[in-house]
């Protein structure tokens, strides 16, 4: 009975953390083949943030990244069909935001939004949820084109 | 039956436990002794601070796309030979995992498919050599390559599985790994550029190169952090003879404002906010020489 416990045991973690890690890589995918047949992946970010605690800033989670010049980028964030709060992700050069996949002042939201780059260095992406609640996003960093 | 299920859940949190051991045991034992010799505590910067640090220094797919914007045919020759057997450090593994990278970068761009094979076997034995050969997807990538089958899946799977490998290096406190591999990419993409332009001269092609200072300051700025690793060392001091140059190109920023614009329903950020680079033959022909003697020093 041992063994047979033993064995279950073995066969469902090892199910559960494939699971866990094949549900990853597949919402990376997708959320990259969601970007469109122009755009090539470079790279992605996972955010998974707690919902925000009393009067405290909303939680964000942050990436620097080197951004090449002449080049369209294309950003594009896919939330977790079961999150709590809707992802948006922003983009900042130094303290300058340069736009946002969500306008706070007309409440539209965007799926992502292209970047013409036209000079190399670091850019900075945050991804926050709305109202600050807890939530888990994938955001795609693409290239398009060189301009 | 409730014995039997306390039973199978300590078996399970038994499991657990052992599986993020042997993670930790991993990074810090078995690959200790062929990794970094600086010990993390000795860093100017820790390897949290590490992980947090600038990311996507150098990517295949961008190096790639720059060489193919600028117009380049195919050429066998400048890629890096795969003799993988030269590389017995995990060191040297991770530094010429980068360049083969780049170097698959560039055949995938190209769709030179049938020479894909001998780079991405070489790749999963230097991943294997550092533990990271589990995120690269070599069946797959093997049978796109085989078959000749969608390229675009190969540049993703080949880029993503590049991303994993560096992931899990970061966050396993084995970032002198990643920077390696990621300064490898920066030197076999450097090269490759450096090598279209020593066959024709362009103003394009002089800004592309002369533009890759503001990344090879941020790229030397990581490297330096593990630079009591003899190495590290050595390389920190031939990446100095590029740095000698690099600091000769002039790069100046001219301001503007961003502005979203809405278009068919896609949102575009334009920042006109440009960099102009200045940079003259001579610093260019002695980048090109310097970016040669470099990267065929770190390869055999």
């Amino acid at each position: 009975m041992k063994n047979i416990t033993l064995y279950l045991a073995i066969v469902f973690l090892s199910l559960g953390l494939s699971v866990k890690a094949q549900t990853e890589a597949q919402k990376v995918d997708l959320c990259s083949k969601s970007a469109g047949p122009e755009a090539t992946y470079v790279k992605d970010m996972i955010a998974e943030l707690q919902a925000v605690q009393g009067n405290e800033k909303f939680p964000s989670a942050k990436w620097s990244l080197i951004l090449q010049k002449d080049t369209k980028y294309r950003i594009t964030i896919c939330t977790d069909d079961d999150s709590p709060g809707k992802g948006y992700v922003q983009l900042f050069d130094n303290q300058t935001m340069l736009g946002s996949s969500y306008n706070a002042t007309t409440g539209k939201e965007f799926k992502g939004f292209d970047f013409d780059c036209q000079k190399t260095g670091v850019f900075h992406f945050f991804v926050q949820f709305l109202e600050g609640k807890a939530g888990k996003a994938v955001v795609i960093l693409s290239f398009v084109k060189k301009l | 039956m409730i014995k039997n299920f306390l039973y199978l859940v300590v078996v399970a949190a038994l499991l657990v436990t052992s599986c993020r051991s042997k993670s930790t045991k991993t990074s810090g034992g078995e690959f200790g002794s062929n990794d970094s010799s600086v010990n993390e505590s000795a860093l100017p910067l820790d390897e949290k601070a590490m992980s947090d640090l600038v990311q996507n220094i150098s990517s295949p797919v961008e190096m790639a796309e720059l060489i193919r914007s600028l117009g380049a045919p195919y050429s066998q020759k400048v890629l890096a030979p795969t003799n993988i057997d030269n590389y017995n450090t995990s060191n040297a593994k991770a530094f010429n995992l980068g360049i083969f990278a780049a170097d698959l970068g560039y055949l995938n761009m190209y769709g030179k498919t049938s020479s894909v094979i001998s780079y991405i076997t070489a790749i999963k034995n230097l991943a294997d050599g550092i533990s990271v050969g589990q995120f690269f997807d070599f069946s797959t990538l093997k049978r796109l390559a085989t078959n000749n089958e969608n390229i675009d899946s190969l540049k993703y799977i080949s880029q993503h599985s590049f991303n994993v490998m560096d992931d899990y290096l970061r966050k396993n406190k084995r970032s002198a790994l990643s920077a390696l591999m990621v300064t490898g990419v920066y030197v076999e993409g450097l090269y490759l550029i450096t090598q279209i332009a020593k066959e024709k001269s362009s103003p394009k092609l002089a800004e592309s190169i002369g533009g890759q200072k503001p990344i090879f300051e941020q790229l030397l700025l990581i490297i330096k952090n593990y630079q009591k690793d003899p190495y590290f060392a050595k390389l920190i001091t031939d990446l100095e003879l590029m740095k000698k140059e690099f600091d000769s190109v002039k790069i100046t920023i001219t301001p503007g404002e961003p502005k979203s614009v809405e278009k068919n329903g896609r949102l575009t950020i334009e920042y006109p906010s440009k960099s102009n680079v200045e940079i003259s033959d001579d610093v260019l022909k002695r980048l090109i020489n310097q970016t040669e003697i470099v990267r065929n020093k770190n390869i055999k």
